[in-house]
């Protein structure tokens, strides 16, 4: 009985154990300056910001036992060489704000805008096209997938992604999901985001946003049109 | 944070008033700059410059203004 106890207990723990992953990503922003017209001091400042983008680590972790995935700013890596005018220019190119939560199918984002939270559930995802294409990234085997942004800033913008079977699991950086692999690679226009580190892990426990407060995405846009139009009469548009 | 920010659009809209901020700017994207203005108004035109660079909504670009201008009252405070 003892014995059994314990066989059951060792499997049980080895179910749990490294069933998680954490990824870390870094962003290379890829603008050419000689092309933007503006006063040279304006160029010079909005440069030394981006140029500061890969000190900024995201970390995508899912755990495959609860099939929840969550990707953010990794906070326990924020730099002191980064001003909050650094972090406010390169989001204006990177365009990651909060939490993007994937649960049940679900992709949930979770920010705040001027004090507000929203928690948005995305409710189109990205239709992608498998290309043939391959390289390999780090030591990992990776094909190319391209499709349309369905989401945020870049909405309707194509993009491009590398992601390996060698871990198949459906995520990625933000919203990006539903590859037969994980994301390695990801073409935005102006950034790149690439996995920089693979972590396995024990069972990572991500805590879900409260479904009572999620809204959809058509509400979320009828919010920020509101905060919107008050900013906008502030710089007289 | 929220009446932070609109404490300051009040504040803009009074200052804002007695000064002529359209000069600074001109259809072509030349903004002129002034290294004697403030550093909110300065905080201002850049926003105005990155929103036209990069399609930055009236939110995003009073999260520039506010931004730039705490880098440049801290650039101004280690000065002295």
């Amino acid at each position: 009985m003892k014995i059994l106890t314990f066989i059951l207990f060792f499997v049980f723990s080895l179910s749990f154990s490294q069933s998680s992953y954490r990824v870390y990503y870094k962003s290379d922003i890829i603008i050419d300056f000689d092309t933007i017209k503006g006063p040279e001091k304006f160029k010079k400042t909005f440069k030394s910001s981006l140029e500061k983008s890969r000190l900024i680590i995201y970390t995508l972790e899912f755990n495959t036992i609860t099939k929840a995935s969550l990707f953010k700013k990794d906070g326990a890596f924020s730099n002191p060489l980064l001003s909050s005018l650094d972090l406010t220019l390169i989001n204006q190119i990177t365009d990651v704000n909060g939490e993007y939560y994937n649960f049940e199918k679900k992709l949930i984002h979770d920010y705040t805008v001027l004090g507000k939270n929203l928690k948005v559930e995305i409710s189109n995802k990205v239709n992608w096209n498998l290309r043939n294409e391959k390289k390999k990234i780090g030591n990992y085997n990776c094909l190319k997938a391209i499709g349309k942004i369905q989401y945020g800033k870049y909405k309707g913008k194509l993009i491009e992604a590398w992601y390996t079977l060698d871990i198949p699991v459906k995520y990625g950086p933000k919203n990006y999901y539903g590859l037969p692999g994980l994301i390695l690679e990801i073409k935005e226009p102006n950034t790149i985001f690439y996995a920089s580190k693979i972590e396995t892990s024990d069972y990572i426990d991500i805590k879900l946003p409260n479904s009572k407060k999620i809204i959809t995405e058509k509400k979320a846009d009828s919010i920020l049109r509101i905060l919107d139009k008050n900013a906008e009469s502030y710089f007289g548009n | 944070m929220k009446k932070r920010v609109f404490a300051v659009f009040a504040a803009v809209l009074f200052v804002g008033s007695t000064l002529n901020v359209n000069a600074y700017a001109n259809p072509s994207n030349n903004i002129i700059t002034d290294d004697t203005a403030s550093c909110f108004e300065q905080g201002f035109l850049f926003a105005q410059w990155v929103g036209s660079v990069t399609g930055a909504s009236a939110l995003e670009r009073v999260k520039i203004t506010l931004a730039y201008t705490e880098a440049c009252e801290a650039a101004a405070e280690l000065e002295n």
